[in-house]
C-alpha cells in the first residue's frame, strides 16, 4: 500500500473538520469536497484544498456525485475517509475507490456488503458465536408452522415482513391469544406493501438497551476493541446521547460482550474501525443488531475514555500499517458522555429549526470536546442532516461527566434558530437518566416533554433590562443620525454652489 | 444627555406586559420594574455580548435583534424572546 499524503473527506460538517484535524496533526493534507449550497460551510474554509462538486447551483446533494468525487480524489492525489452517512458503508462507492486505484480509508468492500445484509450480518454473527435474537432463520408463510415457532421463542413477539420496511407488515404480540390475527393482518399487509406474505418471528425484547462495543482491526489479522457505549437516549430510533462506559451492563456482562466481539472481528478478518450493536434485555441478556462499518458519530466519547485516535488508527491501517495498539494497551479511564445537538425544536416535536446563526458560542473549558460544523453568521441549510456539534464531556466518573456537561451546555449560546440544548438540559436532571438505569423507550416512557415548556429561569427581569436599554441606546443613535442627516442637508442648502 | 424613558415590554408570548422605567445616569442606569429600582453598569461588547452589571451581579448576556424592536436574549443558557410595545 502506499502511504497516503493528503485526505478527501467525502462528507461536510463537522465529521469533515473531526477528520481533517486528525489528518493535520499527522502532517497530512486535506481536500473538502462541497455543493454550492454548503459553499459557506465551515469544512470548506478549514480543508487545504476545496472542490464544487456540483455544477448546478440549485443542486445541493452529495449524493449521486461518486464519480466525481473520486475525480478529485485522483486529481488531487488524495485517499478518501467518508465520515459516516453519505458514501459511508456504501459498497459501491467503496469498490469504485479500488477499481480506480484510490486508497479508502474504511473497510474492505466485502465486509461493507455482508454487514449491510441483514440476514447475512446475522447469519455471520451466529456462526462467529455472537448471540443473536432469537428467531426465524428462514422465512414463515405458513400459519401453523408459524404459530409452533412463536410458541417455542416464547412471547412477547415480533413479527417483521422479510421485505419490510418503515414499519409496514411489522406487529407486536404481546399474548398468544393475539397471534391469529396479527399473523394474518401482518402477512396481507406485507403482500400489498411489498408482494410477498413472507414473515420473519423475532423475540420481542422488552425495555432494550442499546450498547455497542468499538472495534479497530488490521490487515494483519490483529483486532482489539475499545470498550462500549450506551446509546439508549434515542427519539424516533436516533440516538441522541451517548455515554461510555454503559451505566447498565454489570462488569460479567461486559466481558463476555467484549470476547465474543473480538472472536467475530477475528473470525471475519474485519479491518478499520466497526461497531457491533447490541441489543441487552433487564436481565443483561445481549443480542447481535447491526454491524457498522464506518466511525460512528458517537466515536468522540470512546476516544476521550481511551485516549485513542480513531481516525489516525483509521489512516494507517487503510495504509496496511499495523494497528498501533495492543489489547492490553487500552485502557479505560474516567466516563465520556456526547450530546448531539441538533437545528431542531424540541418543542415542536424536534422538527428541523434551519437558519441564521444570530448568536453562537461553543462552550470550553476543562474536559470539554466540541465538534462542530458551525459558527456565527453561518446559514443552517435545510438540506442536509441538522446536526450541528456534538458536545463531549469527560469526568473520573459519571457524575463528575454530568455536572461538566451541565456546565457545558449551560455556556452553549446560541439564537436565531432553535436547537435540542434545551431537550438535553433537561434530560441531564431527569432521575431515570441520573440512575442510569434507561432503556431505548425513555423518551416515550421516562421524560415528560411538557418539562420543556417549564423555564430553568422564571425570573425575566435580567432579559428586559437589557432589551430596554439595548432600545434605549438604539433609538439615541437613530436620533443622533437624523440630527446629522438635517444638519448636512441645512448646509447643502445653504452652500453657494446649489443649483436651483 | 441623559433621557428618561418608558417601555411596556413583553416577554416570550407571555400575555401580561412589563412596565419598565429608564433613566440615564452619569456612569449607569436606574430602571424600575414593578416598584424595585435596580442599578444597572451596562456594556457592550461586541455585535451580541453583553457584560450586564445589575445591583453588583454580573450577568454575561447575549443579544440579538429581530428587527420591529424584537430582541433574543440569552441570559445563564435561556433564551428570551423580548419585545418592545412602545
Amino acid at each position: 500500500m502506499p502511504e497516503i499524503k493528503k485526505v478527501l473527506v467525502a462528507n461536510r460538517g463537522e465529521i469533515a473538520i473531526r477528520v481533517f484535524r486528525t489528518c493535520r496533526n499527522m502532517g497530512l493534507g486535506t481536500v473538502a469536497i462541497y455543493t454550492h449550497a454548503d459553499r459557506k460551510a465551515p469544512h470548506v474554509r478549514y480543508a487545504d484544498e476545496a472542490y464544487c462538486i456540483t455544477d448546478n447551483p440549485k443542486d445541493p446533494f452529495y449524493l449521486n456525485k461518486m464519480d466525481r468525487i473520486i475525480d478529485v480524489a485522483k486529481k488531487t492525489g488524495a485517499a478518501i475517509h467518508p465520515g459516516y452517512g453519505f458514501y459511508a458503508e456504501n459498497v459501491d462507492f467503496a469498490g469504485a475507490c479500488a477499481d480506480e486505484g484510490v486508497i479508502f480509508i474504511g473497510p474492505s468492500p466485502e465486509h461493507i456488503e455482508l454487514m449491510g445484509s441483514k440476514i447475512g450480518a446475522k447469519k455471520a454473527m451466529e456462526e462467529a458465536g455472537v448471540p443473536v435474537i432469537p428467531g426465524t432463520k428462514e422465512p414463515v408463510e405458513d400459519f401453523e408452522e408459524a404459530k409452533r415457532v412463536a410458541e417455542e421463542i416464547g412471547y412477547p413477539i415480533m413479527l417483521k415482513a422479510v421485505h419490510g420496511g418503515g414499519g409496514k407488515g411489522m406487529r407486536f404480540i404481546e399474548k398468544r391469544e393475539n397471534f391469529e390475527s396479527a399473523f394474518k393482518n401482518a402477512q396481507s399487509e406485507a403482500l400489498i406493501a411489498f408482494g410477498s406474505r413472507e414473515i420473519f418471528i423475532e423475540k420481542f425484547i422488552v425495555e432494550p438497551h442499546h450498547v455497542e462495543i468499538q472495534v479497530l482491526g488490521d490487515m494483519h489479522g490483529n483486532g482489539i476493541h475499545l470498550f462500549e457505549r450506551e446509546c439508549s437516549i434515542q427519539r424516533r430510533y436516533q440516538k441522541v446521547i451517548e455515554e461510555a462506559p454503559s451505566p447498565f451492563i454489570n462488569d460479567e456482562t461486559r466481558a463476555k460482550m467484549y470476547e465474543v466481539t473480538l472472536k467475530a472481528l477475528k473470525k471475519l478478518g474485519y479491518y478499520s474501525a466497526g461497531t457491533l450493536e447490541f441489543i441487552v434485555d433487564a436481565d443483561q441478556n445481549f443480542y447481535f443488531l447491526e454491524m457498522n462499518t464506518r466511525l460512528q458519530v458517537e466515536h468522540p466519547i470512546t476516544e476521550l475514555i481511551t485516549g485513542v485516535d480513531l481516525v489516525h488508527q483509521m489512516i494507517r491501517v487503510a495504509e496496511g500499517k499495523e494497528l498501533l495498539y495492543k489489547q492490553e494497551d487500552i485502557q479505560r479511564r474516567g466516563h465520556a458522555i456526547e450530546c448531539r445537538i441538533y437545528a431542531e425544536d424540541p418543542e415542536n416535536n424536534f422538527a428541523p429549526s434551519p437558519g441564521l446563526l444570530t448568536i453562537y458560542e461553543e462552550p470550553g473549558g476543562p474536559n470539554v470536546r466540541v465538534d462542530s460544523g458551525a459558527y456565527q453568521g453561518y446559514k443552517v441549510p435545510f438540506y442536509y442532516d441538522p446536526l450541528i456539534a456534538k458536545v463531549c464531556t469527560y469526568g473520573k466518573d459519571r457524575s463528575c461527566a454530568i455536572r461538566n456537561m451541565r456546565r457545558a451546555l449551560s455556556e452553549y449560546k446560541v439564537a436565531g434558530i432553535k436547537t435540542s440544548i434545551p431537550f438535553h438540559i433537561r434530560v441531564l436532571k431527569n432521575q431515570a437518566f441520573l440512575s442510569g438505569n434507561y432503556h431505548t423507550g425513555f423518551i416515550d416512557k421516562k421524560f415528560d416533554m411538557e418539562d420543556l415548556r417549564k423555564r430553568e429561569h422564571l425570573d425575566i427581569t435580567v432579559p428586559v433590562i437589557a432589551a430596554a436599554i439595548k432600545q434605549l441606546l438604539s433609538e439615541k443613535i437613530a436620533i443622533q443620525r437624523a440630527m446629522t442627516r438635517s444638519d448636512v442637508e441645512e448646509s447643502s442648502e445653504k452652500s453657494p454652489d446649489k443649483k436651483p | 444627555m441623559h433621557v428618561k424613558r418608558e417601555y411596556f415590554i413583553n416577554v416570550g408570548g407571555r400575555e401580561d406586559k412589563v412596565k419598565v422605567e429608564l433613566e440615564e445616569k452619569e456612569s449607569f442606569y436606574e430602571v424600575v420594574i414593578d416598584d424595585n429600582k435596580y442599578a444597572v453598569d451596562f456594556a457592550q461588547l461586541n455585535e451580541v455580548d453583553y457584560s450586564i452589571i445589575i445591583d453588583g451581579k454580573s450577568y454575561a448576556v447575549e443579544m440579538s435583534e429581530k428587527g420591529g424592536n424584537k430582541y433574543e436574549v440569552i441570559v445563564d443558557g435561556e433564551n428570551f424572546n423580548v419585545e418592545i410595545l412602545n
